[in-house]
């Protein structure tokens, strides 16, 4: 596991953005073609994704891309080569259309020397019709890692005519929504790539740093992890730090893992421990924290690796 | 031909043996008027049945679209009594699959048929109201093209799950009315259009315990809530609700007023070479934001010809009344 605490969007068609966003220490850059790039600049930023990848990656962050859900095809061709770890396909609506990205995506693997399969689609759910039929796009393709959908974003509200409320407090219809793409994903052994805390931030503004911090806090003390980032890059590094555990953190789930194989060896199920229960979920709670951690770790290690190459192959001109 | 893109912020609910209501119910300025058979016993029923057919057109004088709820156990009688010239369509009480709506729908057309109504153009809806009709709400839904309105009687789900509701308390909260929303939303857009079924329903506590007395600024709150929440109208028990409803289920000036500069914005943006168009404040305009404004600035529009199709209807409806009288 590699930890993706923060993940920001960056809209291929911005050189700028390209050529400077490795130095924000994301631990994953969105490469999009969707709704951040105007039509008439479709096929100029996708036919740069290729030379986009190793720029954005000289930090050490995983590439993505994001599909557009009208010309999947074709931005497939542009964004499948090596370097990209996942497809991120917006607004699915059929199980169809996941098997059809499958298909298209093996061909372009096969045709570029990239491993067959090992390309992740991340099926993004934006509308109601995806909602409705969550499972069915769960289930359709094994390259379907993580799956999410069902937050009241623009697509859905579109969908049922009604004001997004962003400054306002209308989120009554997101909990069955969000609830049920959580338990489709589950249910199909998918990971949720949905938090709970959708509701920190309704303002519209998309750099609120602080807003990100406890949204991505708000997730980590949750078990949710792997939830974090955004728009703007002020909400990199409080999303990152939001979704590290801390030392504290750390020291309790050791604690809990211990006092689990204590009582284990005693032939005991459950016991106290600082007047809270210890038991097998317990344990298995505090072990997936501490995978996490380590994951968190790894990741930021790994980054600084990376800079420093970066920095030091700019420097000898390399 | 049925037409989906209707305008149905508010309809007002009335007995048929009410003679006053039916009589005055025109005037009431609703989207539609719903003549409800599912609120009379059966030996009531048979006296109202002959009433329907004229009914209809004393209805629709101001503008408003005619429906008929039938009776569970009284379906095709009903059916049979209110499909005529005029009547837009009739509602199916608590459905619980798909067979109980392709025997109503098998009933309309033969009605249609016989009394020489357009094949093809009385609608369908299903009142859903009880669990096992909530659980099975995909395959009701589409069991017949016909279908264009959805209902959710929260009263009745709250009755048949043994619930005794309080306004402090609401049940439905964090699941039915969102499964209700997302599947009658979700439909096949060849066939149900973009937007799927017209739903209707109240916000809490009015959906669950509507009472007379709730004022205007209590029914508006709650329609309002419903709105935001996917709903499209809402059954007016009471005349006092419906003017609350018709403003509630209407985009406010003011929402418009700033989709348009956001769409204007977007579309300047977009000229200059953006996709995420900054409007200031750390927010930013992208393409769905722009597809929602248009889509709110074009149902506001339909609202406002909906409107004014019924002040016309009002307008040519009321010298003859006048004319009428003693």
């Amino acid at each position: 596991m590699f930890a993706e605490r923060s993940n920001i969007w960056v809209p291929s068609n911005n050189q700028r953005f390209v050529e400077t966003i490795w130095t924000r220490d994301a631990d994953v850059v969105i490469l999009d073609l969707e709704a951040s790039v105007p039509d008439d600049q479709q096929g100029p930023a996708r036919d740069g994704i290729r030379d986009a990848i190793p720029k954005v990656s000289k930090g050490g962050a995983s590439v993505t891309v994001r599909v557009n859900h009208r010309q999947w095809k074709a931005d497939l061709d542009g964004g499948v080569w090596p370097g990209v770890f996942r497809i991120i396909c917006p607004q699915p609506e059929t199980a169809e259309k996941m098997r059809l990205l499958d298909q298209h995506m093996a061909l372009l693997e096969r045709l570029r020397g990239i491993p067959l399969g090992s390309i992740e689609i991340y099926p993004l759910v934006e509308t109601v019709r995806g909602v409705a039929n969550a499972y069915e796009i769960a289930t359709a393709s094994p390259r379907i890692k993580i799956f999410s959908g069902g937050s009241l974003g623009f697509d859905t509200c579109r969908d049922l005519l009604i004001e997004n409320r962003t400054g306002g407090t209308v989120r009554e219809s997101v909990y069955y929504m969000i609830g049920e793409c959580a338990l489709a994903a589950r249910a199909a052994g998918r990971q949720p790539k949905n938090g709970v805390g959708f509701d920190v931030n309704l303002s519209g503004d998309v750099t609120q740093a602080d807003a990100s911090f406890r949204s991505a806090e708000t997730n980590r003390k949750a078990g949710i992890y792997g939830v974090g980032g955004g728009l703007h890059p002020n909400v990199i590094e409080p999303s990152n730090r939001g979704q590290t555990p801390t030392q504290e953190e750390v020291a309790e789930a050791r604690e809990v893992i211990k006092a689990f194989e204590r009582l284990d060896a005693q032939g005991q199920v459950s016991g106290v421990l600082n007047g809270k229960v210890v038991d097998r979920w317990e344990a298995e709670r505090a072990r997936k924290l501490l995978a996490w951690a380590d994951a968190c770790d790894r990741q930021e290690r790994w980054k600084q690796a990376v800079k420093a190459m970066t920095l030091a192959q700019e420097k000898s001109g390399g | 031909m049925l037409k989906r893109d209707f305008i149905r912020r508010s309809a007002l609910v009335l007995s048929p043996l009410d003679r006053k209501a039916v009589e005055a119910a025109w005037t009431r300025n609703a989207d539609a008027i719903l003549v409800d058979m599912a609120g009379l016993p059966a030996e009531a029923r048979r006296e109202a049945r002959p009433l329907l057919r004229d009914d209809a057109l004393k209805l629709a004088r101001g503008g408003a679209h005619a429906l008929v709820r039938t009776a569970a156990d009284s379906l095709h009688a009903d059916i049979e009594a209110a499909v005529w010239h005029g009547v837009s369509g009739v509602l199916v009480s608590y459905p619980e699959d798909a067979a109980a709506v392709r025997e109503a729908q098998d009933a309309v057309a033969e009605a249609e048929r016989r009394h020489g109504v357009e094949p093809g153009t009385v609608e369908l809806g299903v009142i859903l109201g009880t669990p096992k009709g909530i659980w099975n709400i995909r395959a009701i839904l589409t069991a017949s093209l016909r279908t264009t309105m959805a209902v959710l009687d929260e009263r009745h789900l709250a009755a048949g799950m043994g619930l005794c509701v309080q306004p402090d308390w609401d049940p439905f909260k964090f699941y039915v009315r969102g499964r209700f929303i997302t599947e009658t939303a979700s439909l096949d857009r060849a066939s149900y259009g973009p937007f799927g079924v017209h739903r209707f329903g109240m916000g809490f506590p009015l959906s669950c315990i509507p009472h007379a007395e709730a004022s205007k600024e209590e029914v508006h709150k709650a329609a309002k809530w419903a709105r935001d929440l996917g709903m499209n109208g809402a059954l007016c028990p009471f005349p006092s609700w419906v003017e609350a409803c018709n403003r509630a289920f209407t985009p406010t000036d003011v929402e418009i007023e700033n989709h348009r500069r956001l769409h204007e914005a977007y579309v300047a943006g977009v000229a200059k070479g953006r996709g995420a168009v900054p409007l200031g404040g750390g927010r930013f305009v992208e393409r769905p934001q722009d597809e929602l404004a248009k889509a709110m600035i074009a149902f506001r529009q339909r609202c406002d010809a909906r409107d004014a199709e019924k002040t016309a209807a009002l307008a040519q409806a009321r010298p003859h009344s006048q004319e009428r009288k003693p």
